[in-house]
C-alpha cells in the first residue's frame, strides 16, 4: 500500500507540473482554446485525486502499524488509539507537508470546477498559479520530506516511537487541518491577484471573485487559530491561550493581512481605489503563509509547536523571493492600469477609515514580525540570541488593537466620500456618550486601570454602533416596504437582503465579545500556587478548593496520578465542581505531562493543575487559575467564524433565500 | 508486482481523463457549455442586484451623497440589465 501511496504522490507531482506550466501557457498564448483549458482543468482535478490516494495510503499505513515506513515508526505505536494514529499523519514534518499539498490541491480542484463561470482571460493563469502552489509544496514533499521513505534498519521494528503526548489530544485532530485549510485557502486569492496582473484583466471582477475565497480561507484560519489557542489552554497547563509564541505568530501574520484585504477590497469595488494596495496585500498574505511554514519547519525559531529543525529552509526562501519578485515586476508592468480612479476626499469618510484600519492591521503585522525575527537579527548582528517576550507584544499591540476596535465601530457606519459634522454627530454622539457612561461606571465599580476601562468602553461603543446600524436599517426597510409588503421589516429580512453588510456586523460582534473576554482575562485573572495534603483546603477568589484524595491508574499508553479536588463557593458553601487534574507518564516517550481539570462557567473558569507530588506522596503541589469571562472568548470566535461563512458561502448567506429578496427593480427591466 | 499493475492502470485512467480535450480543435465560442455561461450571467445579475440593494440602503441611511449615488446606481443598473438581456437571449427564465 505504501508503494501505491508513493506512486500516487509522484503522479500528483507530475500532474501538478503539467497543470502549472499548462495553465501559464494557456493564459499567455491561448486563453480561448477550449481544449487546452479543459486539459489544465482536468489536470488540476487529477492532482487532487492522486493526492487523495496518497494520503489515504499513508493513513492506511498508520492504522495497520506498518513500521517499515520511517515516518510511521517515528510518530506512531501500537498502544495509541486509532484516532491518534490518524492525527499522527500531521504529527511530524513529512506527513504535515503531504496534508498541506492535499488541501491546496483540494482548493485548486474546487477552483477548477468553479472556473467554468469565470472570465476566460484569467482562467489559464488562475489555474497555473493555483497549481504552482501545489507544485512547490509537492516538490518539497517528494524530494525532501517524503513520508513513504523506508526505515533505515536491517529489520522492521516490532513497535514505533509514538506521537508526542502533547499532541495526543482531540483538538489536535481538528486544529491543524483547520489551520492548514486557512493557509492553503489563501493560495486561491493569491492566484486571482497574479492572474489579474498577468492577464491584464485588472477590472474589479477579480476582487469580487477573490473576496469570497478569501473569506472562506479567513474563516478557516480564524477557526484554526482559535482552536490552537483552545488546545494550548487545555493541554499546556499554564492557564493561558496565547503566548505570542513564534509559531502562533506565524499563523496570526497572514490572518492580519487577509483581514486588511477583506476591508480594503471594498474600497476598490466601490471607489476604484487601492488597486496596487489590494494586489500587494494578497501577495503579501500568501507570502506570509509560506513564511509561516518556513518558520515552523526550518528550525530558525524555537517553539513548542515547531517541527524538528531541518535543512529545507533555503527552499522556502528561494520560493518566497521568487513570488515576491514576480509580483513586484508585474505590478510595475501594470502600473498604469492599476492607477486609482479617484482619491480620498476627506478623512471623515469610510474609505479613509478603512485605509486607517489597514494601516493599523499592517502595523500590528510588522510589530509581530519584528518580535518573531528579533532573535534571528540579534544573533546575526551581535552573536547573542535575544528573544522578546509577552510584555513586548502586549505593550506594542494592545494600543493598536484598541484603535482597531474603535475603527470597527466607526467604519461600517460612516458615509462614503465625505461625512459632515452633523452626520457624525447623529451617528456617533449616543454611542460615544454611552461608552463614556460605561467608563464612569467601571471606575466607580473599582476598575481603575487605564487599558481595561478603555477596552470595555470601546467595546460598548462598538456594540452601540452595531445596534444603531440595525435599528436604522430596520427603519429604512420599514419605510420602504410598509406599503408594498407589510410585515417584511424584520431583522431576518435585513440579513436576507444585505447579507454581506449585516454578516460583517455579526463578525464584528464576535470580535467585541472576544475583546471583552481577552480584556477580562488579562486584567482580572487570579493565579495561585499551593501545596496541600489529603483533606486540606485552600481559598482563592470566591472559591475554596479541598483536596479529597489521590489515585493511581495504569492506562493503555500512559500511567497516571489523579488528584480529586472539590471546589465550593465560599459565600454559599455549595459545591461548584469536582475537579480531577492528572499527572501522566508516557513510558514509550519517557515524558511526563499534566492534564488540567477545568470547570467552565459563564462568569469564570476554574482551572486546576496538578503540578507535582512531594517525595512522601502525601501532599500535592497545585496551581489554580480563575479566568474571568474565558468561555466568551470561544463563543466570540464561534460567532466570528459563523459570520464569516455566512457572508462567504452563498448557499448559507444568500442563495437559499434568493427569490423574493432579489426582485428585479423596474429600472433594471426598463434599462 | 501487483502494485506495478495497479500503478499502470491508474496512469492509464489518468491519461485518458486528462489528455483527450487537447485533441479537440481551438474554439473561440466559449470555454464551457452553455449552462456555464448561464451560471456566469446569473451570478453577475445577482451580484449587481445585491449591490443595488446595498447602495439604496446606504443612500437611505445617509451614507452616500446624492451626486455619487445616481451615477453609481446607473452603472449597476446597466450591469444588471445587460446580464438580464443576455439571460433572456439564452432562453433562461
Amino acid at each position: 500500500m505504501s508503494d501505491l501511496g508513493h506512486f500516487a504522490l509522484c503522479l500528483g507531482w507530475l500532474l501538478a507540473l503539467v497543470a502549472t506550466l499548462g495553465g501559464w501557457f494557456v493564459g499567455w498564448k491561448n486563453p480561448n482554446h477550449a481544449g487546452q483549458v479543459e486539459t489544465v482543468r482536468r489536470s488540476s482535478i487529477a492532482v487532487f485525486v492522486a493526492l487523495l490516494l496518497s494520503i489515504g495510503a499513508l493513513a492506511y499505513s498508520f492504522v495497520t502499524d506498518d513500521y517499515s515506513l520511517q515516518y510511521v515508526w517515528q510518530y506512531s505505536n501500537k498502544d495509541m488509539p486509532w484516532i491518534y494514529k490518524i492525527t499522527a499523519i500531521w504529527g511530524g514534518m513529512d506527513g504535515s507537508m503531504l496534508l498541506w499539498c492535499f488541501l491546496v490541491a483540494a482548493f485548486v480542484a474546487l477552483l477548477a470546477l468553479k472556473s467554468r463561470s469565470y472570465p476566460r482571460s484569467i482562467v489559464g493563469w488562475l489555474l497555473g498559479f493555483g497549481n504552482s502552489s501545489t507544485l512547490f509544496f509537492l516538490t518539497i514533499t517528494v524530494f525532501l520530506t517524503n513520508p513513504f521513505r523506508f526505515i533505515k534498519a536491517p529489520f522492521i521494528p516490532p513497535d514505533g516511537n509514538g506521537l508526542n503526548p502533547l499532541l495526543q489530544n482531540e483538538y489536535m485532530a481538528i486544529h491543524p487541518p483547520l489551520l492548514y485549510l486557512g493557509f492553503t485557502g489563501l493560495a486561491i486569492p493569491y492566484a486571482f491577484a497574479m492572474a489579474a496582473l498577468c492577464s491584464g484583466n485588472i477590472s474589479n471582477e477579480w476582487t469580487k471573485l477573490a473576496r469570497r475565497w478569501s473569506l472562506v480561507a479567513w474563516s478557516f484560519l480564524t477557526a484554526g487559530i482559535v482552536l490552537g489557542g483552545h488546545w494550548a489552554y487545555l493541554e499546556l497547563g499554564w492557564g493561558g491561550f496565547w503566548a505570542w509564541d513564534p509559531v502562533e505568530n506565524a499563523s496570526f501574520l497572514p490572518w492580519l493581512t487577509a483581514t486588511a484585504f477583506l476591508h480594503s477590497v471594498m474600497v476598490q469595488e466601490r471607489k476604484g481605489m487601492l488597486k496596487i494596495w489590494n494586489v500587494s496585500l494578497m501577495v503579501l498574505t500568501y507570502a506570509l503563509t509560506v513564511f509561516g511554514t518556513f518558520l515552523t519547519r526550518s528550525g530558525v525559531v524555537q517553539s513548542v509547536h515547531s517541527f524538528a529543525s531541518t535543512d529545507i529552509g533555503w527552499v522556502f526562501l528561494v520560493y518566497l523571493g521568487g513570488i515576491i519578485l514576480w509580483a513586484a515586476t508585474m505590478i510595475f508592468v501594470r502600473r498604469n492600469e492599476l492607477r486609482p480612479d479617484r482619491t480620498i476626499e476627506s478623512v471623515f469618510s469610510r474609505e479613509a477609515v478603512f485605509l486607517l484600519n489597514n494601516l493599523v492591521l499592517l502595523s500590528i503585522c510588522f510589530a509581530v514580525l519584528w518580535g518573531v525575527l528579533f532573535p534571528v537579527f540579534s544573533e546575526a548582528f551581535t552573536g547573542v540570541k535575544q528573544t522578546v517576550g509577552i510584555p513586548f507584544f502586549n505593550a506594542v499591540n494592545i494600543p493598536l488593537f484598541l484603535c482597531l476596535v474603535f475603527l470597527m465601530g466607526v467604519g461600517p457606519s460612516i458615509a462614503w466620500k465625505k461625512a459632515s459634522i452633523s452626520q457624525l454627530r447623529k451617528l456617533f454622539l449616543w454611542p460615544f456618550l454611552s461608552a463614556l457612561v460605561i467608563a464612569v461606571l467601571l471606575v466607580w465599580a473599582g476598575i481603575t486601570e487605564f487599558y481595561p476601562v478603555l477596552s470595555y468602553s470601546l467595546c460598548f461603543f462598538g456594540l452601540a454602533t452595531i445596534v444603531s446600524e440595525f435599528s436604522r436599517g430596520l427603519k429604512v426597510q420599514n419605510a420602504a416596504t410598509s406599503t408594498s409588503s407589510p410585515g417584511s421589516g424584520s431583522i431576518l429580512t435585513l440579513f436576507r437582503r444585505h447579507h454581506v453588510k449585516y454578516g460583517a456586523h455579526v463578525i464584528h460582534f464576535g470580535v467585541l465579545v472576544m475583546t471583552v473576554s481577552i480584556t477580562a482575562s488579562m486584567a482580572h485573572k487570579i493565579e495561585k500556587e499551593f501545596t496541600i495534603g489529603r483533606g486540606e483546603s485552600f481559598q482563592v477568589g470566591r472559591f475554596a478548593v479541598q483536596l479529597a484524595d489521590f489515585s493511581e491508574s495504569r492506562n493503555k499508553n500512559y500511567d497516571a496520578v489523579t488528584a480529586k479536588a472539590i471546589v465550593t463557593s465560599i459565600k454559599s458553601g455549595e459545591k461548584v465542581a469536582d475537579l480531577s487534574p492528572e499527572l501522566r507518564f508516557y513510558p514509550k516517550n519517557q515524558t511526563t505531562t499534566t492534564e488540567i481539570a477545568l470547570h467552565m462557567g459563564s462568569r469564570e473558569d476554574v482551572y486546576l493543575v496538578l503540578a507535582g507530588l512531594d517525595p512522601s506522596g502525601q501532599k500535592a503541589s497545585m496551581k489554580i487559575f480563575i479566568n474571568p469571562f474565558q468561555i466568551w472568548l470561544w463563543y466570540g470566535a464561534i460567532i466570528m467564524v459563523c459570520g464569516g461563512f455566512f457572508v462567504a458561502v452563498p448557499q448559507i448567506g444568500a442563495r437559499v433565500i434568493r427569490s423574493r429578496e432579489l426582485d428585479v427593480p423596474e429600472s433594471v427591466v426598463s434599462a | 508486482m501487483t502494485w506495478i499493475v495497479v500503478a499502470l492502470l491508474i496512469s492509464s485512467v489518468c491519461a485518458l481523463y486528462v489528455l483527450p480535450p487537447l485533441l479537440s480543435t481551438p474554439s473561440e465560442s466559449g470555454i464551457g457549455p452553455v449552462c456555464n455561461k448561464l451560471t456566469e450571467l446569473v451570478d453577475a445579475k445577482e451580484r449587481s442586484l445585491r449591490a443595488i440593494k446595498d447602495l439604496e440602503l446606504d443612500f437611505a441611511m445617509g451614507k452616500i451623497a446624492a451626486d455619487e449615488y445616481e451615477p453609481t446606481r446607473s452603472e449597476l443598473v446597466a450591469e444588471a440589465s445587460h446580464a438580464l438581456q443576455e439571460l433572456k437571449r439564452h432562453g433562461a427564465k
